[in-house]
Parts: structure tokens; C-alpha cells; sequence
């Protein structure tokens, strides 16, 4: 996994056509598609959590905490980028543009997520109560898919447009681009276990240490 | 999970009705929620008003105040029928007698009716204290209600959650404010264009989808919530 | 309702029919129960049945309400598990509470309900009817004090209401934690009697430091 990790940086740079500038793509893409699907895994995960109970799937209760730890860093990641982009392609640094705004709201999330588990800090009902929360963002995210165009398009006429759908991207491009969203996907769930495997490994000395 | 029978069914509803009772007549008695989210929403209105200084503001403007006096007016009032069970200490006693889906239904009820009387109480003082021309009131009054629904709705489970953590204020606003902020959007741009004199219709329905969507959800999340460990 | 002529006993539930008969059953199996890295404690065994009692004794801090809460279902024990049973069939979580009275220190009614609102309350909130509670407040003495709001009842008398709550639904499984607190020698008295006469129809667990009402159990379990 770490290779594929190293190949991306490699072959990114053979194909840059349209600038030095437009490499932040291979890196900004890959990292927001990672905080989508970490929040994606992160509400599953707490479904399966809170309705196993411990039998089936007992690291389910780490699973979920941790993907969200990674997703916040990927969108605190993807949004560092996606402005520095931003500022290079089109002039500035914030647009409100409806994926931008989106980010925030998936940090918006993350940053309450982890205030409630802070709040909650050596009770036994956190793994509960935050898993109960994080179902419950989720239910709210198909709203805030479905508003944020519409939104935005009303009480922001926005001259800025999205320019995604109009680069025209070379093959060599997609490629790259293929190959780096893999490889942050495959970091991404690399990192998951390895944070799992901690979790559970912390959990078990914690155990020991009452004997 | 069995279906309930008949005579199961109607106990629920026979325990919602208690609960129900118990939790407006203990309000009605000590006139915690309701005083601190009035007395919240009428200083708030009254503070703009005066900082606005009989300035004429554009629709938007209106409608995204309107809806920032709501929002905080509800975030200080709306956990409180949960946080009040845990800090007398009934909450226990709650939860041995009474089915959790009961307890949840009342307690949305009230809530439901909590924000009915922010609303009922700042609409008025907002229009009449800012002077605002309203093209089609009605359609601002049905946005009024589906906006608050849809606030009641996604917080009184929000609010059974913060109780179990402690109940401090200010993480009950910080856990619902993404969780509102879609219905939010979308019930400013709805008043606006209630103000100014458009179609509202779509975006009422959206508010009514959220809320129901979101009562679905929390009515079956909610015994996670209210079972000890 | 008037009482008895003679000394004869009352049902305290008997309203005019006749109450069915029940029997429950529940046993308890290695139960272990620590918070975080706190062992409270560990290897807990017992059984009591319909007709029968069991104490739960042993110093401030040793457990006893901890306990009352997992045989009550309402707290997951971290090891071993108990079995109920209700005319022999299984009694599954969601129906234990239906059949389950709990009196304690932690489980505190609406102060600013009267004492005939709370059992209103609960009695709906159970699906069953208040006016079983009536015999009750006569038995307890708090008739008088029926409409008065909780916060100025003495702790003697909310303790007896506490007690009127946990029962006035006819439950087959009846826990009280420390019942005889805040209760002076007529109370106790009183407390006794009570004991007594729910005591064929119900499977009653004492939570207690008090000798004489561990006394009043057929067996105990000693968490020292």
C-alpha cells in the first residue's frame, strides 16, 4: 500500500501539462473523495455498532471513530488545497462555492462530533451517544446535498462557476488522477486498520493494567 | 420486533398522553423553558430592532435575522425538557416507568409546542418593531411553522443526547447547528420570498420532508440513547 | 372502600376480583459489573422466585444499588447474565419493566406533581389503573397528603410514596433499595407489614445495611 502511495507521487509529476499548478488535482480530488467516503464508512460503521452490540463486529466501536479522525484530517486536507487552488485558478481564496461550502459543513460536523465525545469523556455511553450522532448527520447529509445547489444558486448569483466541468483533461491526466485517487484510498484504509489495530491494542493494555 | 396488539398500541398512547400531561403541567408550573427562550427572543428582537434604527432592510436581510432570533431562541429553550430530568434527578424514575417511545413522542410534543410559542411571540414583535411589509403573510406564516418543525424535530433528539453529557448550553447549540443549518437555509430563502412575494410551496414541502425524516430517525435511535450502561 | 372489620388481612391490590395467580422465577449467573477500570464486583450468583426474598447486603459503596439495577434490566452487567422467567415462559428485556417495581434512593418522583399526580402518571404510563393506588395511600397514611405537591412532603412520607409506585402495578418482581431510610419506628413498622403482604405474590430482593430488614429475607447475598 505505502507503494502505491509513492508510485503516485512519481508518475504525477511525468504528466502535468497544463502547469505546475494544476498537480494540486491529483492531491485535492483524491482527498475530498477520502472525506466523503470516511464519513460514508463512519456512519455505517455506527449503524452496525448500535445495532450488533458487541457480537459480530466488536471493533466497530473504533471503526467509526477513527474514520471520522481521518476524514477530518482529509477535509481539513482537501479544503487547504481546494483554496489554495482556488486562489491560483480563479483569484481568491474562498468562493462559497457549493463544494466548497460543503466541506465546511462536513468540518462543521466533525469538529461537533468531537466536542460531543470530549463532553462526554469517561462515561461509558460515549461510544453510544457519538455513534448516535453520526447517524444522524448522516441522515441530514442527503438534505444538505440536495439544498446547497439550490441555495447557493438563489441567494448567491455567483459569476464564479465550478470550472471541473470544463477542464478538458488529457488522457495522461486521468490517468494520474485514477491512480492517485486509488492510491489515497487505499492510504486511507491502510490507515484505518493501523488506527484500529491501536485502538485495540490500547484497549487491551488498559485491560491488563487492572489485573 | 413484535408488532404491538391493539391493547398495546393504545397503551403507548396511553403512556404519550401521561407523559405528555406530566411534562406541560410540570412546565406550567415552573416556567423554565418557556421564560428563559421568550425572554431570550424578546431582548434578541428588541436588540435589533434598536441597532437597526428604522433603517429599511432588504427581504433577505429580514428573513435571515428572523431566523438567527428563532434558531438561538430555540437553542436556548429545547434541551431543557431533557436536561430537567436528569439534573432533578427523575430521570431514572422516568425510565423504569414509562416506554421510551412514549417518553420521546411527549417530549417532542413539547418541544413542538415550545417553538409554536417562540414563533407565535417573535413574528409579531419582529414585523411590528422592524416594520417590515409582508407580500404574502400567509405563505410567511406556514413557513414560519414548517421551519420550526423542522427545528423541534431534529433537536429533541439532539437535546436527549447533550442531557446525557452533562447538559451544558453551549454543546447543545454546537451539535444542532449542522444538523439544522439545511432547514435553516432553506427556510430564510422561503421567507424571503414570502416577503417579497413569491412561491414558497417547494421549499414548505422540503421543510416537512426534513422534518419527518428526522423524526423517523430519531424516534428509532432514541432508545440507544435512553438505555443505561 | 372501608376497612376490614376485623383484623383479618387485605389484599392490598384485591380491589373487588379475584388477583390470578403468577409465578416468576429469575436467576442470576456469575454477574460481574465494573465502571471503566473500577471492578465493583464480581462472581454474583443468586435466585429468587415468586413467594420468595433475597437481601442484598454489604457496606455503603459495596454495590447493593448497582446490583438492583441489573436485576432490574435497566443496567447491562460487564459479565454473566440473568434469566427470567414468568409461568415458565421466558421473559424477554422489553417486558421485564412491565413486571418490575423498583423503589431507591436514585429513583425520585416529580416534586412538582402532587403525590396523586405522580401515581396518575405512572400508573397510565404502565397501562394500569390508579385507582389500585387508592388502598395504598390509605395503608401508607398519606391520604391526606394526596393533592399536596411533592416538594412538601417529609422524607418519610416520600419515601412511603416511593414505595406506593413500585407496587401499584402489581409487579412480580419487586426491588427495594434501602426501603426503610427516612423512616422512623412507625414507618419501619409499617414498611414490615407491607413486606409482608406482598410478599406471596411477588419475588422480593432487599437492597439494605440494616440487619433486621436483611432479616425479613429468606436469603442474601453479601457484597463485601
Amino acid at each position: 500500500m505505502p507503494a502505491a502511495v509513492i508510485m503516485a507521487f512519481m508518475y504525477a509529476p511525468a504528466a502535468a501539462v497544463l502547469g505546475e499548478t494544476s498537480r494540486l488535482l491529483y492531491f485535492h480530488v483524491p482527498l475530498a473523495w477520502v472525506s466523503s467516503m470516511a464519513f460514508v464508512v463512519s456512519g455505517v460503521a455506527a449503524i452496525v455498532f448500535l445495532t450488533d452490540g458487541g457480537r459480530r463486529a466488536p471493533r466497530a466501536q473504533d471503526t467509526f471513530h477513527n474514520s471520522a479522525v481521518l476524514g477530518t484530517f482529509t477535509a481539513l486536507l482537501a479544503t487547504a488545497t481546494g483554496s489554495v487552488w482556488a486562489k491560483l485558478m480563479w483569484g481568491s481564496y474562498w468562493n462559497w462555492d457549493p463544494r466548497q461550502t460543503s466541506i465546511v459543513i462536513l468540518l462543521l460536523i466533525y469538529s461537533a462530533y468531537f466536542s460531543l465525545r470530549s463532553a462526554l469523556a469517561g462515561r461509558p455511553a460515549r461510544g453510544r451517544l457519538s455513534a448516535v450522532y453520526l447517524v444522524i448527520a448522516m441522515t441530514v447529509m442527503p438534505f444538505f446535498v440536495f439544498v446547497v445547489p439550490r441555495v447557493f444558486g438563489s441567494l448567491h448569483p455567483d459569476p464564479v462557476i465550478n470550472p471541473d466541468m470544463k477542464i478538458h483533461l488529457e488522457p495522461e491526466m486521468k490517468l494520474t488522477l485514477l491512480v492517485s485517487v486509488v492510491a489515497f484510498s487505499l492510504l486511507y484504509f491502510h490507515m484505518l486498520l493501523l488506527l484500529n489495530r491501536f485502538s485495540k491494542i490500547r484497549a487491551t493494555v488498559e485491560d491488563l493494567r487492572d489485573e | 420486533m413484535r408488532r404491538p396488539s391493539a391493547a398495546g398500541r393504545y397503551a403507548l398512547l396511553e403512556a404519550v398522553r401521561a407523559n405528555i400531561i406530566k411534562d406541560f403541567r410540570i412546565e406550567f408550573r415552573r416556567r423554565f423553558a418557556v421564560n428563559v427562550a421568550l425572554s431570550f427572543a424578546a431582548i434578541t428582537t428588541l436588540a435589533v430592532s434598536l441597532t437597526a434604527g428604522g433603517a429599511r432592510l432588504g427581504a433577505q436581510t429580514h428573513a435571515l435575522l428572523f431566523w438567527i432570533i428563532i434558531f438561538f431562541s430555540a437553542m436556548n429553550g429545547l434541551s431543557h425538557v431533557f436536561t430537567r430530568e436528569e439534573e432533578e434527578g427523575t430521570a431514572l424514575f422516568l425510565r423504569i416507568t414509562s416506554p421510551a417511545e412514549a417518553v420521546f413522542t411527549a417530549k417532542l410534543v413539547f418541544n413542538i409546542a415550545v417553538i409554536a410559542v417562540i414563533v407565535a411571540a417573535v413574528a409579531p414583535l419582529y414585523v411590528f418593531f422592524l416594520d417590515v411589509e409582508i407580500a404574502s403573510p400567509g405563505a410567511f406564516a406556514l413557513v414560519a411553522c414548517a421551519g420550526s418543525l423542522a427545528i423541534a424535530s431534529s433537536t429533541t433528539v439532539l437535546g436527549a443526547i447533550v442531557a446525557k453529557a452533562g447538559g451544558r448550553g453551549s454543546l447543545f447549540t454546537i451539535i444542532s447547528f449542522p444538523v439544522v443549518l439545511p432547514p435553516l437555509w432553506v427556510a430564510v430563502k422561503a421567507s424571503r420570498s414570502a416577503i417579497a412575494g413569491g412561491a414558497v410551496s417547494g421549499d414548505a414541502v422540503f421543510l416537512l420532508a426534513f422534518s419527518g425524516a428526522l423524526v423517523a430517525v430519531s424516534y428509532m435511535l432514541f432508545g440507544h440513547i435512553w438505555i443505561e450502561e | 372502600m372501608g376497612k376490614p372489620a376485623d383484623g383479618s388481612r387485605r389484599e392490598i391490590h384485591g380491589m373487588n376480583h379475584s388477583m390470578s395467580t403468577r409465578s416468576l422465577r429469575m436467576d442470576a449467573f456469575s454477574l460481574s459489573k465494573s465502571f471503566g477500570r473500577a471492578r465493583i464486583f464480581e462472581n454474583v450468583s443468586f435466585s429468587v422466585a415468586t413467594g420468595g426474598s433475597i437481601a442484598f447486603t454489604g457496606p455503603n459503596g459495596s454495590g447493593k444499588s448497582t446490583l438492583c439495577d441489573i436485576a432490574a434490566g435497566i443496567r447491562r452487567p460487564t459479565g454473566g447474565r440473568i434469566e427470567y422467567a414468568l409461568d415458565g415462559e421466558s421473559l424477554g428485556g422489553g417486558s421485564l419493566p412491565r413486571v418490575t417495581g423498583i423503589a431507591g434512593p436514585r429513583v425520585n418522583p416529580y416534586d412538582e406533581l402532587t403525590g396523586i399526580e405522580n401515581v396518575r402518571f405512572a400508573a397510565r404510563a404502565r397501562g394500569v389503573d390508579a385507582l389500585a393506588a387508592d388502598p395504598l395511600f390509605e395503608f401508607f397514611g398519606l391520604a391526606r397528603h394526596r393533592d399536596k405537591p411533592l416538594r412538601h412532603y417529609s422524607s418519610g412520607m416520600r419515601q412511603r410514596l416511593k414505595l406506593i409506585l413500585a407496587v401499584l402495578h402489581d409487579p412480580a418482581l419487586v426491588i427495594l433499595d434501602e426501603p426503610g431510610a427516612n423512616l422512623d419506628a412507625e414507618g419501619r413498622a409499617q414498611l414490615a407489614e407491607f413486606i409482608e403482604r406482598i410478599r406471596a405474590r411477588t419475588a422480593l430482593i432487599i437492597a439494605t445495611n440494616d440487619r433486621d430488614e436483611a432479616a425479613l429475607c429468606g436469603g442474601e447475598v453479601c457484597l463485601a
